[in-house]
């Protein structure tokens, strides 16, 4: 061993860290070499010197004021009863069955909305299938037995038709009239009526009670909807507890237009 | 298992026949991390209060001070994430290839303060490491757990830490005229 080697692990040999034969080495090194003695003896006095100043130094000591209040706030904080295991343990096992419960919960309701939504949509094709009966049924095979009867339609029913035929007119034509009002059943569900037309144009406007039907669709004239069965264009959408059907021969967005106009004017 | 382990009262028992009489040397290190007093009230009180919340981790017989220290460091790791303060490891292979060469001779003439100021002025990374190792007597492995670094890494900042201080000695030592023995090439 030189003292390059002797100086590289003379720190590994104060803090115990070298092999027994790498020991011997080291202390016959140190026999023959009063240099290294030196180094070495400078080395462990560092040590202890610097170990002793750290712990010795005011600087480094805590006062004795923080001292108490350590122990204060520790007592403080051990008077909370059972150990911060059991409270934090109980507390995260409550918030975990919490969230368990809260997905769970969520999931079932959704699931619930979207079978009751799938339900209320069946129903409202459903009404609109007899709405479309209705409209084939009155308003085309059987449209000059109704012509005269508009007095049977109610005359708060026939002040709400009044409210749009009047918007129809200003937002289509003048000449738009109302061929027929009336109340009539098909397919067991009752209707109320009215065909109204424009040059060869018939327009069926039809409502009904909606029922459970009407979680399908929401109040706002912008979810009006919009189809097409057996050749005719239906515009459908919710006002309050009421379906309302546009049934006509008319292009699709010309339809959808009265619709619209009825949907804001009512 | 679940259960509801120990009572505070029992935890506190222990704790304050394990932990505390350890507080002295939680804030000795402490101090030597922050620089500042309140500051080092600040993370011994913070590591105490975590260590007595948590001492259900805690092995029983194993070194608690390792422990209490091991938190303490990442309490201070935090701290200075927060104050934007870390920094990223300097190279002092230069500064080490500038002062390795020297060993004062006389370390006794040296007094408390003067070996403070020279553990000081190395970078923290080193002299953490030395104040670990040397002051608090901590194994490699102890260390390498606290600084949650390889034992390698330990080791190899040790070894420069020590030069470092060694060096900063020298030069404090040649400042004020105490007798350095140069040992540069000649020593085989």
């Amino acid at each position: 061993m030189n003292c390059q080697d002797f100086r590289e692990i003379s720190d590994s040999y104060l803090s115990d860290e070298l092999l027994v034969e790498t020991n011997h080495e080291l202390i016959q090194h140190l026999e023959n070499c009063p240099t290294c003695r030196q180094v070495l003896s400078f080395r462990r006095e560092l040590r202890g010197k610097l170990r002793q100043t750290l712990k010795t130094s005011p600087e480094f000591q805590p006062n004795f004021a923080f001292e108490t209040r350590l122990r204060a706030n520790l007592k403080a904080e051990a008077a909370g009863g059972k150990s911060w295991f059991n409270l934090s343990f109980l507390a995260t096992a409550m918030t975990g069955l919490l969230v368990v419960f809260s997905i769970g919960f969520g999931l079932l309701y959704l699931n619930k909305q979207s079978e009751n939504l799938n339900s209320a949509k069946l129903a409202w094709q459903e009404i609109s299938r007899d709405a479309i009966g209705d409209h084939q049924h009155c308003a085309i095979d059987k449209l000059p037995e109704f012509r005269l009867e508009a007095k049977e339609v109610s005359p708060e029913k026939t002040k709400f038709s009044e409210k749009y035929i009047k918007a129809l007119q200003a937002n289509f034509s003048p000449s738009v009239e109302v061929l027929a009002s009336h109340t009539c059943k098909y397919n067991g569900r009752k209707f109320t009526h009215t065909v109204l037309q424009d040059g060869n144009r018939i327009v069926s406007v039809m409502l009904t009670e909606s029922g459970s039907a009407s979680d399908a669709k929401t109040n706002l004239a912008e979810s009006i909807a919009s189809d097409k069965e057996k050749g005719f264009q239906i515009a459908s959408f919710k006002n309050d507890n009421r379906a309302v059907f546009v049934i006509s021969d008319l292009p699709e967005t010309e339809n959808l237009s009265v619709a619209r106009t009825i949907s804001n004017s009512i | 298992m679940f259960g509801f382990g120990k009572s505070k009262k029992e935890n506190s028992a222990d704790f304050e026949i394990e932990a505390l009489p350890l507080m002295a040397d939680v804030y000795r290190v402490a101090m030597w991390l922050a620089r500042d007093v309140t500051e080092a009230e600040d993370l011994t009180q913070e590591t105490f209060t975590q260590a007595f919340r948590s001492f259900h981790n805690y092995e029983a017989g194993t070194n608690c001070k390792a422990w209490l220290i091991t938190i303490l460091h990442n309490l201070n790791y935090k701290r200075l994430r927060k104050m934007n303060r870390l920094q990223l490891v300097e190279d002092v292979d230069e500064q080490i290839a500038q002062t390795i060469a020297f060993e004062p001779a006389i370390p006794q003439h040296l007094d408390d303060e003067e070996i403070l100021e020279a553990l000081k002025r190395i970078p923290t990374q080193y002299s953490q490491v030395v104040v670990l190792a040397d002051v608090e007597e901590f194994a490699y492995k102890e260390i390498s757990r606290i600084l949650d670094v390889p034992i390698g890494t330990v080791m190899s900042r040790l070894s420069r830490g020590r030069k470092l201080l060694r060096g900063e000695l020298a030069v404090y030592a040649q400042k004020f005229g105490i007798n350095i023995e140069k040992k540069t090439g000649e020593i085989r």
